[in-house]
């Protein structure tokens, strides 16, 4: 193999493998999915190297295919996606309790914190494509809006108003689920 | 119940769940919706739970992945691409650009060769024909990194 290839490789790696994994995960929420993810886009970078244009930093660029991969992954398994009754919660307001597919041998609060998270995931994941698109990228990345208006090639009022409104979403779904009267709301 | 969660304090409160999490509202509706939740068990609860969940966002930032991850991505990489799947560098015109100016120079070398004259241009010079093929080598291996990125490739 070249050596370009070997320190091209070398070089993504390590400045760049843990942000791709840790995106990657933010959005399919399993990491060992995400590390296989993340390799997919190291592939991808690596093989469409030549396409990538300056105009957008590399760091932009990765985000994008990261992002990209990652949705195309969650479409994929979508039919076998441990959230898909949590997520039809949220989006046929059906209500009932959650059920719980944690392992007998997890201790009380793991199994709380997991819980937390499912009916997190499940929420965010029933916001429309680029209100979660926006919001995983504030809110986890911790990325600023403008480079979000890079990655999503949107202006920068319209990535604002995309996190208002999936934070507006948010609390609207999260509220109704908490809420023992969730009927008499509706 | 309905009359309770269409009181305009509830619905206050849960029109505001984020900002009051994220410490963005005036002084004014911070304290209206404090006001609220003094007097609404009900909405205390709420946003207990709802900090409570938000909270797991920190939760999954605080995740890190394997350890080893980056030496088994470094072979797995390799072999996939020694495997016959090679990122082809795309003959963009950035790389198209130098190399037909080598193959022109080392046309121009060529020739004069052919022709018999003294070798002794400025171009022929420096170029030999040997060079020239270096040029050309070294030009398929063009890559396109950012600035901050080539200062790293500067340095190896
Ligand atoms: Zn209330």
């Amino acid at each position: 193999m070249a050596n370009q290839h070997k320190e091209a490789i070398l070089y993504l790696v390590n400045n760049h493998h843990k942000n791709i994994i840790k995106t990657a995960y933010y959005f399919v929420s399993n990491m060992q999915d995400a590390e296989d993810l993340s390799q997919d886009v190291l592939l991808e970078i690596l093989r469409s190297i030549g396409h990538y244009k300056k105009d957008s930093s590399l760091n932009t660029w990765i985000y994008r295919i990261t992002v990209n991969k990652s949705l195309d992954h969650l479409r994929k398994q979508k039919r076998r996606n441990i959230f898909q009754t949590l997520g039809s919660f949220f989006i046929d307001d059906t209500k009932g309790k959650i059920k719980s597919n944690n392992e007998p041998s997890m201790t009380d609060s793991t199994n709380d914190d997991r819980e937390k998270r499912k009916i997190l995931d499940a929420a965010v994941n029933s916001l429309p494509q680029n209100q979660r698109i926006a919001f995983i990228l504030s809110k986890y990345d911790d990325l600023a809006y403008k480079e979000i208006s890079e990655i999503m090639n949107l202006s920068i009022p319209s990535v604002e108003s995309l996190i208002h409104r999936a934070k507006m979403n948010l609390q609207k779904k999260l509220a109704n689920y908490f809420s023992e009267y969730a009927k008499d709301i509706k | 119940m309905q009359k309770t969660l269409n009181n305009p304090g509830c619905v206050f409160v849960r029109d505001n769940l984020f900002s009051y999490q994220e410490k963005k509202l005036s002084g004014e509706k911070n304290q209206k919706f404090e006001d609220h939740l003094n007097t609404c068990k009900r909405c205390r609860e709420l946003v207990l739970n709802f900090q409570s969940v938000s909270s797991s966002i920190d939760a999954r930032r605080a995740d890190e992945p394997n350890p080893f991850i980056q030496t088994r991505t470094i072979q797995k990489i390799e072999s996939e691409l020694e495997r016959g799947n090679m990122p082809h560098f795309t003959f963009s015109k950035r790389i198209l650009q130098p190399l037909m100016l080598s193959t022109i120079i080392l046309t121009a070398v060529v020739i004069g060769l052919a022709l018999g004259k003294q070798v002794d241009s400025e171009f022929s010079s420096n170029l030999s024909r040997q060079n020239g093929i270096q040029v050309m080598k070294s030009d398929l291996y063009i890559t396109d990194f950012t600035d901050e990125d080539n200062a790293f490739f500067d340095n190896h």
